[in-house]
């Protein structure tokens, strides 16, 4: 007998076989069994009559090769103790995600799967490219707009007081205050660590020789320490600048100062002609440096008048006072200090009292940037809920895809696992294509949000900080993607963790009934995406038909054929009010002799503008009730000529004319409401109104009152443009002559094409003086579209998510219906081969679709009236539940799934029965 | 890290099933099973000690079989191996996988039907 032990003793080596192995065999255990095993063979061999050596020789040639043997084993053997010995470094190994070369194998591997898959890949990243950057974009501008209104430092802790008046009926939602405020609330509220009070100003500076407008701020000096302004050059405003005659100095933002001079340092000390006035450069603003918007270019110092410090000028409201927050200080304390303070001034002057506390009056206190964000608070939230909503879709349509994917999927799943693949590298496998995917879309979305800001910043966002893509709103969708590449992996790997490998080939095959959770899984995705897409395009819708209200409102104008240009006159050349008369005379005389003018006139307040002032006016003889706050309405100032121009009809009496043009005439033309107001029923014409100037006045009339003569009664305007609230007590107008204000505006009708006139208003009126410059030529139509500008941009914007969800929706549910289809193709063969007839099964996938694009529009319905509440503030003209809106929206939805339906439903028809049937 | 090969991989589910199901009815040793295999294959498959004994190893390293050692008079000891319950439900996976898998290829070549 050989000695079959130390043969196997010999050749394989003890150091050769796997020493990690806690639960391995002894060495001396497998030399023994394999002897065994060879011996057996030996025996068998010898026992049907081979030679000894034969037989020997056909033992030993069992094990052809020792070192492969050797290494066989160590692999059994290192499987084992990885299964065995769970903290061990080499299972840390495995499951470390960072191991560079497991990664890289699997993004190979990744790679060439999704290329395999193309149609798969491209539909997963366009759909959540699309989703992601519309959302991004979005964000991007309620970041910037909502979150960071302020670029300042520490904006949170800088408040705008205003004096409220909230009982009188224009002045609902005050933003203002009046000049002797400043000091008041600078001595008397302890709360707030600096104060200041500002307001826009507008002035002509020669540009390259060129005299352009140009907006800036003019506040008190403590305004730019106050917002924290840093100076690249120069200084900041010091206190001694707020006093008249110290105040002609002037600091620049960093943009004018690149664009006047060229980034030249030595600036600092030079004059600037500002409007005519020659102000010293004190300063330069760093890069970066914005408040009020991104038109401000300039700031100059506030020096009040002797009459801006004193009581007259209280409540006359016309300027923006803000502080800024002591450290440790509350809201409510500085609340507290405040109204203390209006108690204290509510006999200052005495007069005042009782007209005061009829209007309710107190001074609010509220954050700024709560503020500058209130009229783009509602369309941004709405359309980035429409955003979020969007990207549910484009996710959930991704999930779809992947669910009709991983049904050719799971069979590749299944075989790999039978065939020794670990879980954990599938799973990790199909995680990498997910964040393929997922990177690829997120690529896509970035760059699509970059775009859509660029092309829709301008009109959105106007007058604000253009919005740029962030790194916030970059890192969110990334995060959102990563999520997303995230649930494409997971989906596809539900099955993996829930099944066994057998039970996926199983499932794998296209003609098993057994995939009804999946298809239960798609049926309710495709209902939650209709449901999202007739949300929003039920929100498209409403927006849609509130612009159409508003566009069909009528404005009191006749807006064709209307131009409207601004005029602001160099106060240092037109100092009385003569001058300016006249200038408008002489202006208005060259207008009305250029060829088309049909009618033109002069105006405080430029139509559609947004601007307008207000001013409290009584009628003789008109006794208020007990409480009965002060009648305030709109006061224009106007040339004859203005509502010809605008073609504001007259109701009774005449408009003004040449009479109205001395500055001592005291005609008066109310509109409908006022009328109505004070004389309802009567004929205003020939009855006698007052303005008073100052509190005083109000109360008692005396030989001193200035009284008006109503001459005429015009049509009720809506001057600030349709989606204005309507100041319910009216508008009056006086002859502009009364005040002959420097800024004014222009409107004329034209009769020959609102273009030609446009061209030659600028020369003529710069032949009369080219230190005038006309600016903000506009058509009226025009303005009446720029006024709807931001609701217009909300309406696009809504309706192009809309659109997209309606498309992700309808593909959604194209795909789920081929999907069941594909799965049904032998029920479709057995219906077929038992008489039904293709038109038959047409209907029975149609009425598939539609069930479930029934069952999206009830849950969206429902949703569209639960939320209604969000969308209300951006209507006009139309209920946020509308059945007309809420019944279009259905049909037109029901009609889109239907036609998504159609394909698959002719594709159901096209089953080869005879083979479905042989497949049996 | 090693990777196995998709060959390997393919061959190694293989043998485990093959080994797996000579022991289904009763305990065998390591020769038993490469005879039986053999033969039911009518010797199509065969495996020599250098490629059974691994499989063997490891089925029992993961838990699938149990071995012992067998002592008869006249004879060498033997190590039988039997099923354990681990191991008649692995079987009974690698069935299910490998009659779908069969079924898939001989469609996807179109060996079934035409």
């Amino acid at each position: 007998m050989r000695d079959f032990t130390s043969y196997v003793r010999r050749h394989l080596q003890r150091s050769s076989l796997p020493d990690d192995d806690a639960r391995a065999r002894r060495y001396d255990d497998i030399v023994e069994e394999l002897a065994s095993e060879l011996e057996a063979r030996y025996t068998s061999r010898l026992q049907r009559g081979e030679s000894e050596e034969d037989a020997w020789n056909a033992a030993i040639a069992q094990i052809p090769s020792w070192p492969a043997l050797a290494h066989d084993l160590q692999l059994a053997g290192r499987e084992l103790s990885q299964e065995d010995n769970r903290t061990s470094f080499r299972r840390w190994r495995r499951l470390n995600p960072f191991i560079a070369d497991r990664w890289t194998r699997d993004l190979r591997l990744g790679f060439r799967v999704l290329w395999k898959d193309r149609g798969f890949t491209a539909a997963a990243i366009v759909t959540l490219a699309i989703c992601l950057g519309g959302h991004a974009a979005i964000l991007s501008a309620v970041n910037a707009t909502l979150f960071h209104p302020l670029r300042v430092p520490e904006p949170e802790r800088i408040f705008l007081m205003a004096n409220q008046y909230p009982r009188m009926e224009s002045q609902r939602v005050g933003l203002v205050s009046a000049t002797p405020d400043y000091e008041d609330r600078r001595q008397h509220v302890a709360a707030l660590e600096d104060q200041a009070m500002y307001n826009f100003s507008d002035g002509t500076i020669e540009s390259a020789g060129i005299p352009t407008r140009v907006r800036g701020i003019v506040g008190t000096p403590s305004l730019l320490r106050l917002l924290r302004a840093r100076p690249a050059y120069g200084r900041l405003f010091i206190e001694t600048e707020g006093i008249i005659g110290n105040d002609q100095t002037i600091v620049l933002t960093d943009g004018l100062w690149r664009e006047l001079y060229g980034s030249d340092p030595a600036v600092v000390g030079q004059s600037l002609r500002l409007s005519g006035r020659d102000l010293t450069i004190v300063g330069v603003l760093e890069p970066g440096f914005s408040f009020g918007g991104p038109d401000v270019r300039f700031y100059i110092p506030f020096a009040f008048t002797d009459r801006q410090r004193s009581d007259e000028a209280r409540h006359t409201n016309g300027w923006y006072s803000i502080g800024r927050l002591r450290s440790g200080a509350t809201i409510e304390q500085a609340r507290a200090q405040l109204s203390a303070l209006d108690a204290a001034n509510l006999d200052r002057p005495p007069a005042m009292k009782p007209l005061l506390q009829n209007a309710g009056y107190f001074t609010s206190i509220e954050p700024l940037q709560d503020v500058v964000v209130r009229d783009v608070r509602g369309p941004l939230r709405l359309l980035w809920g429409a955003a979020l909503v969007v990207l549910v879709i484009g996710m959930t349509n991704v999930a779809g895809l992947v669910i009709a994917r991983s049904r050719t999927r799971l069979s590749e799943l299944g075989t790999r696992l039978a065939l020794g693949a670990s879980r954990t590298d599938l799973l990790r496998q199909l995680v990498v294509e997910g964040m393929i995917v997922a990177w690829a879309a997120m690529c896509g979305g970035v760059l699509l949000a970059y775009w859509l800001l660029s092309s829709f910043r301008a009109s959105f966002l106007a007058g604000r900080e253009a919005p740029h893509l962030d790194l916030l709103t970059v890192a969110i969708t990334a995060a959102a993607a990563a999520l997303a590449g995230a649930l494409i992996g997971s989906t596809a790997a539900l099955p993996l963790v829930t099944s066994t490998p057998g039970a996926l080939l199983q499932r794998g095959r296209r003609t098993d009934t057994r995939g009804r959770a999946s298809r239960a899984t798609r049926r309710s995705l495709v209902v939650v995406q209709m449901a999202c897409a007739f949300v929003l395009l039920v929100g498209a819708g409403l927006l849609w038909a509130s612009l159409r209200n508003l566009l069909a409102v009528d404005t009191g104008f006749k807006v064709d054929g209307v131009i409207t240009a601004a005029m602001s006159l160099p106060n240092h050349r037109y100092t009385t009010a003569d001058d300016t008369r006249g200038f408008v005379n002489r202006s208005l005389e060259t207008i009305r002799g250029l060829p088309g003018v049909a009618a033109a006139g002069a105006t405080t307040i430029v139509p559609m503008g947004g601007n307008y002032q207000s001013g409290i006016i009584v009628a003789e003889g008109y006794i208020p009730k007990p409480g009965e706050p002060a009648v305030s309405s709109i006061r224009i100032g106007v040339t004859p000529g203005f509502f010809e121009a605008v073609g504001t009809p007259l109701v009774t009496g005449r408009y003004f004319d040449e009479r109205d043009n001395d500055p001592g005439s005291t005609s008066i033309i109310i509109d409908e409401r006022l009328a109505h107001r004070f004389w309802p029923g009567g004929d205003p014409i020939g009855r006698r109104m007052f303005r008073p100037e100052n509190p005083r006045q109000l109360l008692t009339i005396d030989a001193n009152t200035r009284w008006l003569t109503v001459v005429g009664v015009v049509g009720a305007t809506k001057l600030r443009g349709p989606a204005t609230e309507e100041v319910t007590t009216g508008t009056f107008y006086l002859p502009y002559a009364a005040t002959a204000p420097r800024d004014f505006g222009y409107v004329i009708r034209s009769h020959a094409g609102t273009a030609t006139v446009i061209g030659e208003l600028r020369p003529a009126l710069a032949s009369l003086d080219r230190e005038a410059p006309v600016f903000d030529v506009r058509t009226l139509e025009e303005r009446t579209a720029l006024s709807l500008m931001s609701r217009t941009s909300t309406m696009r914007i809504a309706v192009l998510f809309a659109v997209v969800a309606v498309f992700l929706s309808s593909v959604g549910l194209y795909g789920t219906l081929s999907y069941l289809v594909a799965q049904r193709r032998r029920e479709f063969g057995v219906r077929l081969a038992i008489g039904s007839t293709p038109r038959l099964i047409v209907r029975l996938v149609l009425r598939e679709g539609l069930v479930l694009a029934v069952a999206g529009v009830l849950i969206g319905a429902m949703a569209s009236v639960a939320i209604r509440s969000l969308v209300s503030t951006q209507l006009y003209g139309i209920a946020a539940s509308d059945p007309r809106v809420l019944a279009v929206t259905a049909v037109s939805l029901a009609a889109v799934a239907l036609l998504a339906s159609l394909l698959p439903a002719q594709r159901a028809t096209r089953v080869d029965v005879m083979k479905i049937l042989n497949a049996e | 890290m090693s990777q196995v090969p998709e060959e390997h991989s393919l061959k190694k589910g293989t043998a485990e099933l093959l080994v797996l199901a000579q022991l289904e009815d009763e305990a065998r040793h390591g020769y038993d099973i490469a005879l039986r295999i053999e033969q039911r294959s009518s010797g199509a498959v065969s495996f020599n000690v250098a490629s059974l004994y691994p499989i063997l190893y490891r089925l029992e390293a993961q838990g699938a079989i149990s071995g012992w050692w067998v002592e008869r008079a006249g004879q060498r000891r033997r190590r039988f191996y039997k099923l354990t319950a681990a191991g008649r439900k692995k079987l009974l996976q690698q069935r299910q996988v490998w009659s779908a898998f069969m079924a898939a290829v001989q469609r996807a070549a179109g060996l079934e039907y035409a």
